[in-house]
């Protein structure tokens, strides 16, 4: 078990007009190297509980467990590049490990082979690259450290469809690895096809937590319907992508 | 970061809320005057006293308006400090003067944007201004980039907070020696930059695509007039300033 | 009906490199026609040159018979071609739902009555009237992209442009706005054009440009186009 989640419950601003019940109860177990998907709509909690898995957030109840380093890229990620080479900004999370420059520079160079970008994109500005190369850029600046757990917010929003497609074929292929994914979305084709298990949130509450082939059952619709979300879609299209 | 609230418009629907934007400008102007006319103990205590039961009446909770320029009162506490180590005589009295007169008047700045929106803002700004205009000052101009700076502050600081959390999650090190704390606030402050760089140039796109500054004079949706409560403000406003100036008179 | 926008080999040079190349169409009055391609390929300079903030290079470009390149004609293009952007955080001036719709009509110096009429008649096309006077914090994603589209409805455009206006939003409220703009294209005549990268709206649509590189690929019936262009995608890929 990597992250259990016991009872747990969120509040934002307590006492104030603006108070905010996030999360109730929500209690979760992932094993290594389960694929999860996190359901819900804009406001549901997927996000807060997702700043629970790395400590950036608390509780305001109940008890969160992680082993193991877990990495978030945050919704549109390339808006946090920040220094002047690709190199160095996919080194700052290993240098802020404690790792020497050579050790950085050498994870770093593994972290961009990995999410395909070659050595030429080593010395450009991360603002000169087209989003798509940003977004590979900044997973890379998270790969860098070497996560066993991997959590992503929206990873495709605003990608063309071949973008996404290779976004999502390596997230398959690090899970295969071993590295436990975690995806944040309201695609719902997307948790269909790439994730095992599953878990909708609606209004802070776990309405499903278990395997996504199950999920997605007619008797079902209500309750994902309810949520803000869509039963998956099939037509022709997304059938000749797969 | 979430605690940074001023300027952020607080929906309670009081009765201050209601006001003419203009109004409320001119009392701000005219409070923080009589803030500086209030000399004694007496004085001061009554403008306390009327910034407190204006924050009652706006509905706005105490706990928001603290909040909203809690880190500036250590700066009213501590010029107030030095201050009394300063007067040699009756250094009480003027620390006190300064502590209050500092504090009060970030309170009712603070009310004023707890209660008003900023375009409500910026349009009583351009009305009470308009007369600059004959000296060809664009006041149009100055009152809406005063109300889009306001608009902005919220959504630029839930990215500042966005882009803390990511680079958090990167290790980032905002209590470490002085060079690691150093690039990490670099990795704040440049991406938060490119930010604001990028969402102006979309804000100004999207407003030049709106016909903006594009031919005749802009109207004005509204035209804020003057209501029954208006009155009752003024009239009610104009005796606390009265008396704040035969307390001075008075009792010196 | 005629055609409501004629481009003739158009070509820009935008400064980040992404610019068009020699693009030719034409698109007919009350049509709904989807934009897509892959990012960085021209889509969001396009809908940028159609309204005037970005200007030609090469070609021409008529816009409800106005040639877009003459300065003189850029107000009464965007008085009748509207442009919504992804980001409504980005697009919005004022607090209050109501202000931020009237601010394209008070630019363009219509009287307050006209200006009140105007807001609620558009938030009314949008199903937003009863948030007029709420603050736009307050909002959701979609609802906020909703205010925006009746920023635009508020000068009654003949075209919309829209720039991925739904990729920040949840898929009920895509569907939303996705009714909300096929009703404006069949019952109000407006002409919609519709950048996106979901297949899903693309396939909603009456016709389909696809643009990468800065080239127009493929032009016609959404299926078809979808099809053709995961086609060379799926070669291109065998190849490498």
């Amino acid at each position: 078990m990597v992250i259990r989640f016991d009872n747990v419950s969120h509040i934002y601003g307590p006492g104030t007009l603006f108070e905010k019940k996030a999360l109730s109860g929500i209690n979760l177990c992932v094993e290594k190297g389960d694929s999860l998907c996190i359901c819900g709509k804009t406001g549901s909690g997927k996000t807060t509980l997702i700043k629970h898995i790395n400590g950036l957030l608390k509780p305001s109840s109940g008890e969160v467990k992680t082993e193991g380093f877990a990495g978030l890229v945050f919704q549109f990620p390339e808006d946090q590049l920040f220094a002047p080479t690709v190199i160095e900004d996919v080194m700052f999370g290993p240098l802020n490990m404690g790792k020497s420059r050579g050790e950085a520079r050498a994870a770093a160079e593994e972290a961009l082979a990995r999410a395909g970008m070659e050595s030429q994109f080593y010395d450009r500005n991360p603002f000169t690259l087209s989003g798509g190369q940003k977004r590979l850029a900044a997973l890379a600046g998270v790969l860098a450290m070497k996560p066993q757990i991997l959590v992503l917010d929206e990873p495709t929003a605003g990608l063309d469809f071949r973008s996404s497609a290779s976004l999502l074929k390596l997230l398959h292929h690090l899970n295969s690895e071993g590295v436990t994914v975690i995806a944040v979305t309201h695609e719902m084709n997307l948790a269909r096809d790439y994730f095992s298990k599953l878990l909708i949130l609606d209004s802070g509450h776990a309405v499903w937590n278990g395997n996504t082939a199950d999920a997605f059952c007619a008797g079902n619709r209500e309750l994902i319907e309810h949520a803000g979300l869509e039963m998956p879609q099939d037509n022709e299209i997304e059938f000749l992508l797969r | 970061m979430r605690d940074v609230t001023f300027g952020r418009y607080y929906p309670s629907k009081g009765p201050l809320h209601e006001l003419n934007a203009a109004l409320k400008l001119l009392f701000l102007v005219l409070y923080i005057i009589s803030l500086f006319i209030s000399v004694s103990y007496t004085g001061l205590c009554v403008c306390i006293i009327f910034i407190f039961l204006c924050i009652i009446v706006s509905r706005v909770p105490f706990k928001s308006v603290l909040r909203s320029f809690r880190s500036m009162i250590i700066l009213a506490f501590v010029s107030s400090v030095i201050v009394c180590l300063t007067h040699a005589d009756n250094g009480a009295l003027a620390a006190f003067t300064v502590f209050v007169r500092l504090t009060c008047a970030l309170c009712v700045s603070a009310l004023l944007t707890l209660t008003t929106t900023p375009s409500e803002v910026a349009d009583g700004i351009q009305s009470s201004l308009s007369f600059l205009r004959v000296f060809h000052i664009p006041v149009q101009d100055i009152a809406l980039s005063v109300s889009i700076t306001l608009h902005f502050i919220p959504v630029l600081q839930e990215e500042a907070e966005k882009i803390y959390n990511a680079q958090k999650s990167r290790g980032a090190d905002f209590s470490g020696n002085l060079a690691k704390k150093a690039s990490s606030v670099v990795s704040i402050l440049v991406p938060l930059f490119a930010s604001a760089f990028r969402r102006a140039g979309e804000l100004a796109d999207s407003m030049e695509s709106r016909c903006y500054g594009s031919g005749p004079e802009r109207t004005r949706l509204h035209s804020a007039g003057i209501h029954e409560a208006d009155v009752l403000a003024s009239l009610l406003f104009a005796s606390y300033f009265l008396f704040t100036i035969s307390v001075r008179l008075l009792l010196w | 009906m005629g055609a409501v926008i004629r481009a003739r080999g158009i070509c820009t040079s935008y400064r980040t490199g992404f610019g068009l190349r020699n693009i030719s169409f034409e698109i007919e009055e009350g049509s709904f026609v989807c934009i897509t391609g892959p990012n960085g390929g021209g889509k969001s300079t396009l809908a940028k040159v159609l309204n005037g903030l970005v200007s030609l290079t090469g070609g021409t470009l008529e816009v409800c018979g106005l040639d877009v390149n003459d300065e003189n004609n850029l107000d009464g293009v965007r008085r009748q071609l509207g442009l919504v952007f992804q980001n409504p955080d980005n697009q919005i001036v004022s607090v209050v739902v109501k202000e931020d719709v009237a601010f394209g009509p008070c630019n363009i110096g219509l009287e307050p009555e006209e200006v009140a009429k105007r807001t609620s008649e558009a938030l009314s096309l949008v199903g937003m009237s009863e948030y007029a006077s709420s603050p736009v914090t307050a909002l959701s994603g979609g609802q906020k992209q909703l205010v925006s589209l009746a920023g635009i409805l508020a000068f009654r455009p003949r075209i919309m442009v829209l720039d991925e206006i739904t990729s920040m939003i949840d898929p009920v409220e895509r569907r939303k706005i996705l009714s909300i703009l096929k009703d404006l294209v069949k019952n109000h005549g407006i002409t919609v054009l519709f950048i996106t990268h979901r297949f899903e709206e693309c396939l909603a649509a009456d016709r389909l440009l696809y643009i990468e590189d800065g080239v127009l690929v493929a032009d016609g019936r959404p299926e078809d186009v979808l099809r053709s262009v995961i086609k060379a995608s799926d070669r291109r890929e065998e190849n490498a």
